[in-house]
């Protein structure tokens, strides 16, 4: 009896000193992984990271305001200034994440390197479209195909480019519309700028005409059309051609190559001159 | 250009920049209040009138030159001279002075819009004291030729002769012809304001036809300080403080003698003229006759005036001040045809134009209303339209 006694003694010391111990690695495992949480995400950390997003938000939105008035007081020089807007921006988000990786993570270059091999290849599988749209992105801003302000047309949608952003572009159709359209897409596409940087662009006006028409007094009236148009460009030339055409009828196609002030009156431009051109073929009986 | 003026423009610069508002209007709606009513025998001396005689003209040998020489070679080459100047430049003033080099010069001022062949006809013959009567430029031509000896015409303001329409540049387009054809029995002298040269050059390639084009260069500082203060012979001029000083200068002001005082004064009202007019003589006296404050007996308070800064303007209006600036005065009905704009429409942005004082009207010689640009505002709205209507005109 003593010695089962003994024996229940003996075990219950054991368990009791082994509950401790296990106690005691548990705490000190806890204790170790509430300090390297603690290393991680500080007070000060967090306070960081709203601050720079707060700052980042309020220099996009100070840059807005600030380029918004720009173009408003310099329209002339329109143009210029939007095509600095993307990359200012870029550089601002790009100052963003660089301090929130230095504040949170603090790696050293060859962490970097490690990282960058190793998310290279995760990038390259797991965001490959968002990969391919922000290189996109950089691409048109290095390589300058088209800038804000410009009039382009990208797989049938012909408007203003209004924004050039990280992954996508938008474009502002002469309906009203806003067209999103990815980087990379874009890139890989044929693009017709129609302004190039300037702030004037060609338009053509197509005229249709009997076959028989007097191409000298149509030449007068159409190049009156268009130079007595509040919209032209007066420091361009006005081009005039004409064609025949015999599809289904008989035709004189007249094309007006002129430039307008400004891209944006393109085609109130072209309404005025389409509209004197018919009013004087009327008073001169061209239809009849 | 002084510190203080770079430091002006680049704080009117910072201003556009952020988008701040220039306050300028209050404080000349308060003056206005405050300002006495001048006395008419004073306003008179800064009447605007077209010199006649070269011994008044000022600061234009160059030009009376260039004008001489063009003569000369007309007699040998028989090449058309045309004189390019801005509204207020003194381009009339130039030409009448000018009738020494040629005393029997035959002057056409064409204060109204010439619109027909009729109305183009009856004045050459008038002009030429020709009697008999005419159907067409082509018959006059022939007259010309056949009966004239050596003519000089002058012809001023050639823009009355087109209006922007389809079919508005037939008249001109004939008498340019008519202007060839008569080259060697009439020496033709046409003059047209800038903004209509840069237009008609543009378009109608109008230069190509002269040979020889003389552009009326700024009036010097000095010329324009001396027109002013002959203008106010008899009178004492008192300089005010001008409502905008820096402070520095404030407390210059604070440390001088009355007579270094009224030196510096001067020197900023002359100052603040010579910016304002930019050689323009008209423009000059404009500054300087808004400028005087009050007239008490002999003597004359003279104040700077301070510009006020364009409001921003609606596309529509931009449209028709330029087309002012190309016709030089407008009636509505014309107006209408220009800009293929309503009546309406026309009517309601002559009148905001005219609230903003960017314009003024007066009767023409048919009676009818005509707008033109305020003189005051030129070079501002110039500005504007190249900025805003993308215009390479300098």
């Amino acid at each position: 009896m003593k010695r089962i006694l003994n024996l229940l003694f003996l075990g219950i010391c054991t368990l009791s000193f082994a509950q401790k111990e296990t106690v005691k690695n548990v705490k000190s495992n806890v204790e170790n992984t509430i300090s390297t949480a603690t290393d991680v995400i500080s007070i000060t950390k967090i306070l960081t990271i709203v601050v720079v997003i707060i700052l980042t938000w309020g220099i996009m939105k100070l840059l807005d305001w600030f380029f918004k008035n720009l173009v408003k007081n310099f329209n002339r020089h329109r143009l210029k200034i939007l095509r600095l807007q993307p990359i200012v921006k870029i550089l601002v988000w790009t100052l963003a994440i660089y301090t929130l990786i230095i504040t949170l993570f603090n790696p050293s270059a060859e962490a970097v390197y490690a990282l960058m091999g190793s998310s290279a290849l995760a990038l390259g599988f797991a965001l490959q479209d968002i990969v391919k749209n922000v290189f996109g992105g950089l691409l048109i801003i290095l390589d300058r195909p088209f800038q804000i302000g410009d009039r382009i047309n990208i797989k049938g949608n012909y408007g203003e480019v209004i924004n050039i952003g990280l992954r996508n572009t938008i474009v502002s159709t002469l309906d009203d519309n806003t067209v999103t359209i990815p980087n990379s897409a874009i890139i890989s596409d044929s693009i017709s700028n129609a302004n190039s940087g300037a702030l004037d662009c060609m338009v053509v006006i197509n005229l249709w005409l009997p076959i028989d028409v007097d191409v000298t007094q149509i030449r007068k009236i159409v190049e009156e059309a268009a130079i007595t148009s509040r919209y032209l460009n007066i420091d361009r030339p006005v081009t005039i051609l004409f064609f025949d055409h015999f599809d289904d009828h008989a035709a004189t196609k007249v094309v007006v190559k002129a430039y307008v002030l400004d891209a944006r009156y393109e085609k109130l431009f072209e309404g005025d001159v389409t509209e004197t051109s018919k009013k004087a073929f009327i008073e001169a009986n061209i239809y009849n | 250009m002084s510190f203080l003026d770079k430091i002006k423009s680049g704080t009117s610069f910072l201003y556009k920049l952020f988008d701040i508002d220039e306050k300028n209007e209050v404080s000349i709606i308060k003056e206005a209040e405050e300002k006495k009513v001048l006395p008419n025998d004073y306003l008179e001396r800064f009447t605007l009138y077209p010199i006649q005689n070269k011994e008044f003209l000022k600061n234009r040998e160059e030009e009376l030159k260039s004008l001489e020489l063009s003569y000369e070679n007309w007699k040998i080459a028989n090449s058309p001279l045309l004189v390019v100047n801005d509204p207020g430049e003194g381009g009339t003033s130039l030409l009448h002075a000018s009738t020494y080099i040629y005393p029997s010069a035959k002057i056409l001022e064409t204060k109204a819009t010439i619109d027909t062949y009729d109305k183009l006809i009856a004045l050459l013959s008038k002009l030429l004291r020709i009697e008999d009567s005419f159907n067409s430029l082509k018959e006059l031509e022939i007259y010309i030729n056949q009966n004239l000896e050596s003519e000089v015409i002058i012809l001023e303001n050639i823009e009355r002769l087109f209006i922007r329409r389809v079919k508005g540049f037939d008249l001109l387009e004939d008498f340019l012809l008519f202007l060839h054809a008569t080259k060697t029995k009439i020496y033709w002298i046409i003059s047209i304001n800038k903004y209509s040269f840069y237009y008609l050059n543009r378009v109608k390639f109008l230069a190509s036809h002269f040979p020889s084009i003389v552009h009326l260069k700024p009036i010097s500082n000095e010329h324009l300080k001396s027109e002013i203060l002959d203008r106010n012979k008899g009178y004492k001029l008192v300089y005010l403080k001008p409502t905008k000083l820096s402070s520095k200068v404030e407390k210059q002001l604070k440390k001088i003698s009355k007579e270094e005082r009224q030196e510096l004064l001067e020197k900023i009202f002359f100052k603040q003229l010579f910016l304002f007019s930019k050689g323009n003589i008209s423009k000059a006296i404009l500054y300087a006759r808004n400028s005087a404050y009050n007239v008490k007996e002999k003597t004359v308070f003279v104040k700077p005036i301070q510009i006020k800064v364009i409001d921003d303007l609606a596309l529509n209006d931009l449209f028709i001040l330029e087309a002012m600036f190309q016709h030089r005065s407008l009636s509505i009905d014309e107006l209408n045809i220009v800009l293929r704009n309503s009546d309406r429409q026309s009517r309601l942005s002559i009148e905001k134009l005219l609230e903003k004082q960017l314009i003024r009207q007066r009767a023409s010689i048919n009676g009818r209303l005509e707008y033109r640009i305020n003189l005051i505002y030129l070079n501002l709205l110039k500005d504007l339209l190249r900025e805003r209507l993308n215009r390479n005109f300098r």
